[in-house]
């Protein structure tokens, strides 16, 4: 079991995303913004941290998600927790640039969006095993 | 053209030959037609119109229409048609149209595929999560979570499709206030939240006439333009589109002097206080295939094509840009009545005359200097004019003597328009001040200490003369 960080401004993916994450025995805080999810990382314990790189609200990209929320979890803990930098925009045109941002902000790993539950269930025990043989 | 007819004119008009809607087919309403138009007594110029002749199976003929009645007494009524066959020209242009469209099409893409990514993701969740339980209410919420997946994709495909779908046509007209509306429910959703967008119009009844679908992408070409522009250069947070009446597309706003009554215009202004074009960049800017973006990412046709449409409507395109301060693009096109055709050509709006006072115009293209010259004089001005605000400030200083200073804003060297009103003012505090520029986006606070009109190039004579009127009056 591990303590999770989700950041991801869906609700409605959200919900489903920590339901499933439950159901694999794991903790989940649920986060909307980038903000509050420094806040929690400062205050609490987390081992993994599963984060939506664009963040919309009202329809229109802030910079409120999973970009600036990386680079503080650099500047606050090193390299000690792994990040799953998760964006439905990997794939398509803007994609190369968006996997390169991931891997510039210091994300561990990438999943595009939509993924199948157990590849996130199976991404997060892989990433927690390569982080703690590494450590 | 007519179906082989050369009966000697003037002949009835053949019953077999018609225009057609060029969307449905279906023979144009009474109100639309071209042909009961011109015999109730409205002048056509050059109206394109789709032509049906002899049968359905006959190919369809793109044609241009000009008219004019013929006055005879005692006679029913007769009009003179001039029809043009440019079926070529205008199926060319609509392919050329399809491409840019599709390049506009592909950039919005980016934004949608991004939220239909996430509800492809809530989706796939839902089913495998109904699929994992065998508690009945669980389920039954889970595949209702699905439903609404996939009502809000459906939504998403709509919105692009509704955009994708739509063909060039015809000319149209339509209101300001109902294109802006149309446009901002397109173009909110996909813009960044750093970039603020505002629409204004100086009167949301104008209406114009234009195809309407063309007049969407050249809007969407501009403003995504300026967005990529002020993310690339890291500069700019604004972007405003702005429509106000023109009595004329011409430069200067000045209507040729034998004509009476002439057409009148709507001019649609993008401006955007992004990085500016340097000169070459300005220069080469509607050239076909010229591009500043990264290769995979424009083809160098949006500005070409927005330039080629405006030229096609009969209005104009004019490109004002600062580098360092931000660019206006503005597209003139004609004004349209309610029912949807093109105006009738008015009678000028009234000018204001002088009262033999002073104007010092500042300018440094040297073509507008003497335009505006000319115009002043003509409305009963005396004008000392200058090249630059270090001469028109050098003028000042030797005690030259003037009622209103009228200036551009931006021009080569040290002094510029609100610098040079400045300095004016040390000398003449009183002095009225009016600028005048073809870039818009200027904010108060960037006026410096001399607040004061601006007055956006070209200007109508009528305008012009109002402002001047105005400004004197006060002083």
């Amino acid at each position: 079991m591990a303590k999770i960080l989700l950041l991801e401004d869906d609700a409605v993916l959200a919900g489903q995303l920590k339901t499933m994450l439950t159901r694999g025995g794991h903790d989940t805080a649920l986060f909307e913004d980038a903000t509050s999810a420094i806040q929690h990382i400062e205050q609490e314990q987390v081992d993994i941290v599963i984060a939506d790189l664009f963040i919309t609200k009202n329809g229109k990209f802030v910079p409120d998600g999973g970009i600036m929320l990386n680079s503080n979890i650099r500047q606050l803990r090193g390299a000690s927790i792994p990040v799953i930098a998760i964006s439905g925009s990997f794939s398509e045109m803007h994609g190369t640039h968006a996997t390169t941002t991931a891997k510039t902000v210091g994300a561990t790993a990438i999943l595009a969006k939509p993924f199948h539950p157990d590849a996130l269930l199976q991404m997060v025990s892989t990433q927690l095993e390569t982080h703690q043989a590494a450590s | 053209m007519l179906g082989g007819l050369s009966d000697p004119t003037p002949f009835p008009w053949p019953e077999h030959v018609g225009f057609v809607d060029a969307e449905t087919m279906h023979p144009l309403d009474a109100s639309a037609d071209p042909l009961q138009r011109a015999l109730s007594g409205n002048r056509l110029h050059k109206e394109t119109h789709l032509l049906r002749r002899v049968n359905d199976s006959d190919p369809k003929r793109y044609v241009r229409v000009d008219s004019a009645r013929l006055e005879a007494e005692n006679s029913e009524p007769l009009v003179v048609l001039v029809i043009d066959d440019v079926s070529n020209e205008e199926r060319n242009r609509q392919v050329v149209e399809r491409k840019s469209r599709l390049d506009a099409l592909g950039q919005l893409t980016g934004g949608i595929a991004h939220d239909f990514n996430n509800l492809l993701t809530s989706l796939l969740y839902s089913v495998v999560l109904a699929g994992r339980t065998d508690d009945a209410v669980e389920r039954n919420e889970n595949l209702k979570e699905a439903e609404n997946s996939i009502n809000r994709a459906r939504s998403l495909t709509a919105r692009l499709l509704t955009f994708a779908r739509k063909q060039p046509g015809l000319a149209d007209g339509r209101s300001v206030q109902k294109i802006f509306g149309d446009f901002e429910r397109l173009i909110r959703p996909m813009m960044e939240a750093s970039i603020d967008i505002q629409m204004e119009a100086d009167d949301s009844d104008l209406v114009v006439y234009a195809d309407q679908t063309q007049l969407e992408s050249a809007l969407l070409n501009l403003v995504l333009n300026s967005r990529d522009a002020i993310l690339r250069a890291g500069k700019g947070n604004r972007i405003q589109i702005r429509a106000r009446p023109m009595p004329s597309s011409r430069e200067g706003g000045a209507p040729a002097a034998d004509d009476e009554k002439h057409f009148r215009f709507v001019e649609i202004s993008v401006t955007d206080n992004g990085p500016g074009m340097d000169e070459e960049t300005l220069a080469r800017a509607t050239d076909p295939f010229f591009t500043t973006k990264d290769t995979n990412s424009g083809t160098g046709l949006g500005l070409a094509m927005v330039y080629g449409f405006a030229r096609q409507s009969e209005g104009d395109l004019r490109i004002y840009s600062e580098e360092g301060v931000g660019t206006t693009i503005q597209l003139t096109l004609p004004r349209g009545a309610e029912e949807g055709q093109r105006e009738e050509p008015v009678v000028d709006d009234e000018i204001v005359p002088g009262q033999g006072q002073t104007i010092l115009i500042v300018e440094d293209e040297f073509h507008i200097l003497s335009v505006t010259s000319k115009l002043l004089r003509e409305i009963g001005y005396d004008v000392i004019t200058a090249a630059s605000g270090q001469e028109a400030f050098e003028l000042t200083e030797a005690g030259t003597s003037f009622d209103l200073l009228l200036s551009d804003v931006v021009m080569p060297g040290k002094v510029g328009g609100f610098e040079l009103a400045k300095r004016v003012r040390k000398i003449r505090p009183n002095v009225p001040v009016i600028y005048m520029s073809g870039y818009t986006g200027f904010t108060a606070s960037e006026m410096g200490e001399v607040i004061a009109p601006l007055l956006q190039k070209p200007s109508p004579p009528a305008d012009l003369s109002r402002a001047l009127a105005d400004a004197l009056k006060g002083a």
